[in-house]
């Protein structure tokens, strides 16, 4: 059974196409890594299937489910969750709020005029879960605008995950971080995915390997190969847009 | 609400009203005037400050409210439900919450500000095609003592109407803390502070603005018909654009966050319009000011620069600037005035000045005045 499946997307910029008639699918549980080099359009297919943006083309299934040109807050009821690159967070709110946010409409608390939210339990035992999954319990009541770089990023998927979606796409969950960050988002990442799909946009191949059960691998626009991160590693054309078709040949020889 | 909350507001506004009591006439004239405003503020906190929609055209919902209060005083004559008049006013803002804030909560920012602005003087503009509603000109006079009280008050006295504007007016503040609190509340203070984001998380943003148009048209509606009943006329001024700057600049002035924010910049300006208009021409120009140094300055208003002041005491270098420049200030204006009218200030002492004294205190204080705003302002930018 596939979590998520891309069928024939297009999208378009001006003369530019960025997705050319992408195919992909997600089998349900898995963590799947999506590498490629700059500009190979990971974060416009994340927009794509999140519903920043509309696809010129082809098909966006969640669990079955049609998502293409569909806007972003019917992505995220279908059970979609999907973290920024760059940390989009409720600045002004403080941390426990930011939960709250991201964890109210799932639990039903959506615009009612008369319930306290604080007298919610289940999501009050949510919001505790999550700043507990994130140690960042300390400053719950601090504002998001105040954290740390780390802290932001963490907090940004920990947005991302506790609506409870089913599949979490998470855009380079580790960037920008220390070598001691980087293994505290692989332990978050690795709590937080169980049970649930994962894909995620990630450059630093550590993580990748540490982390996926598969890489699918785009290059202007195509997924070109998808599989093992062992096999990913020894592919000639992933070694060719990753080091130029000089440093794969040379290794084809070697 | 819990009573421990609502004991505070409570004793504030029996405060207003026994001082105003006290008083006589006047002053409970002008403690129902800054009620009203306080209530019509509130609304506007809601759609403003807490969902970060910038309306222009706020005194729309009022404004209709006030009327359609009007007309319900004339076809209620001798029912006993006065207490429960403002009804009709929030009756009226739902319906005009529903019917404009539809289209126009389906853009933010610039281009939603810009839709309410143009959506008050349209309704505005329709006063002299509706006279039968709008009452043309004269507007639509009213007695309020048709319709009798529910619980026996004797409505033609200041006092007891003050009662039952305070009484809704607590009601209002109840409901805007109340909803704070409530899933609603949070979920406006997220498109306030990212409405991109929240889209991803379920919620849909046009939606959310929606509902706060809707409730803050309500409570304007409370306002506008505790204004008709307070007055007993409605004109085309109440649905105008120059009301929809005034809760603008009241509440910006008194304060976004804080619930005594609108309350503190309605006794402001009523504090201007009433009292300090009276002394001098030049109160406008003094309000402006205010506003434009508040947003300049301190953007949380008066009620946010009193915060910051109990968090850390401002030096006594820095109330004393402030109140050297604000007596700069008032001479320079004052003195302008003077020159510009050829009538005298009532600033005592004045009189005696003669025409080149005036003019050196012209130039010497409108110097220092804008020597010592370059100053602060470039503090202001400076890095912290």
């Amino acid at each position: 059974m596939n979590a998520l499946e891309l069928q024939g997307l297009h999208k378009r910029f001006g003369l530019t196409e960025v997705i050319r008639g992408t195919d992909l699918a997600v089998r349900d549980g898995e963590r799947l890594a999506l590498i490629g080099p700059n500009g190979a359009g990971k974060s416009t297919l994340f927009a794509l299937v999140s519903g920043q943006l509309a696809p010129d083309a082809g098909h966006i299934r969640l669990h079955g489910r049609e998502l293409a040109g569909r806007p972003p807050h019917d992505a995220a009821r279908a059970g979609l969750g999907r973290s920024f690159q760059v940390s989009n967070l409720f600045g002004g709110l403080s941390v426990q709020d930011n939960l709250r946010v991201a964890a109210m409409w799932s639990l039903g608390q959506r615009l009612s005029l008369t319930s306290v939210l604080r007298r919610h339990t289940g999501l009050q035992r949510r919001v505790q879960e999550m700043l507990d999954l994130l140690e960042l319990g300390h400053r719950a009541d601090t504002l998001a605008r105040e954290l740390s770089y780390a802290e932001q990023r963490l907090l940004e998927i920990g947005l991302t995950a506790a609506g409870g979606a089913r599949c979490l796409l998470l855009d380079e969950p580790t960037s920008g971080m220390s070598r001691a960050e980087t293994q505290r988002v692989i332990a978050l990442v690795r709590r937080l995915s169980a049970g649930r799909t994962l894909v995620m946009i990630e450059h630093d191949m550590n993580v990748v390997f540490d982390l996926a059960d598969r890489v699918a691998v785009l290059v202007y626009g195509q997924v070109i190969v998808v599989d093992t991160p062992e096999v990913v590693r020894q592919h000639p054309e992933v070694r060719a847009a990753y080091l130029g078709r000089h440093a794969a040949q040379q290794a084809g020889h070697a | 609400m819990s009573v421990r909350r609502i004991l505070p507001w409570a004793m504030v506004v029996l405060a207003l009203m026994f001082a105003a009591s006290a008083a006589g006439g006047f002053v409970v004239q002008l403690a129902t005037q800054v009620l009203v405003l306080w209530c019509f503020g509130l609304s506007y906190q809601l759609l403003f400050g807490r969902t970060g929609l910038l309306s222009f055209g706020h005194a729309v919902s009022f404004g209709l409210a006030a009327f359609g209060t009007a007309h319900a005083v004339r076809s209620l004559a001798g029912v006993p439900v006065y207490e429960l008049l403002p009804l009709a006013g929030a009756a009226v803002g739902l319906g005009c919450g529903v019917l404009l804030g539809y289209p126009v909560t389906r853009r933010s920012g610039i281009a939603f500000a810009m839709v309410t602005l143009g959506l008050g003087e349209l309704v505005a503009a329709c006063f002299l095609m509706f006279p039968g509603f709008f009452g043309g000109e004269a507007g639509v006079t009213l007695q309020r003592t048709r319709v009798p009280s529910m619980l026996g008050l004797d409505l033609g006295q200041g006092l007891p109407q003050l009662a039952v504007t305070a009484a809704w007016t607590l009601a209002v503040l109840g409901v805007v803390q109340g909803l704070a609190r409530t899933p609603f509340g949070l979920a406006t203070l997220a498109v306030r502070e990212n409405a991109q984001r929240i889209e991803f998380l379920g919620f849909r943003t046009a939606t959310v603005r929606w509902v706060s148009m809707l409730v803050a048209s309500t409570l304007a509606g409370v306002a506008g018909a505790l204004s008709a009943l307070a007055y007993e006329i409605v004109t085309v001024d109440a649905v105008s654009m120059h009301m929809s700057a005034n809760v603008l600049l009241m509440t910006v002035i008194g304060g976004l966050a804080h619930p005594l924010g609108p309350l503190v910049g309605a006794l402001f300006l009523t504090v201007m319009q009433s009292v300090v208009s009276d002394w001098t021409r030049a109160w406008l120009f003094y309000y402006g000011f205010v506003f434009v140094v508040l947003v300049w300055l301190a953007p949380e208003g008066i009620t946010g620069l009193w915060q910051a002041a109990r968090r850390q005491r401002p030096s006594a270098r820095t109330v004393a600037t402030v109140l050297i420049f604000a007596l700069l200030l008032v001479v320079f204006v004052e003195t302008a005035y003077q020159l510009a009218l050829g009538e005298p200030t009532r600033l005592p002492g004045w009189r005696h000045f003669g025409p080149v004294a005036l003019q050196a205190l012209l130039w010497s204080s409108g110097l220092a005045v804008a020597a010592m705003l370059v100053r602060g302002l470039r503090r202001s930018e400076a890095p912290a």
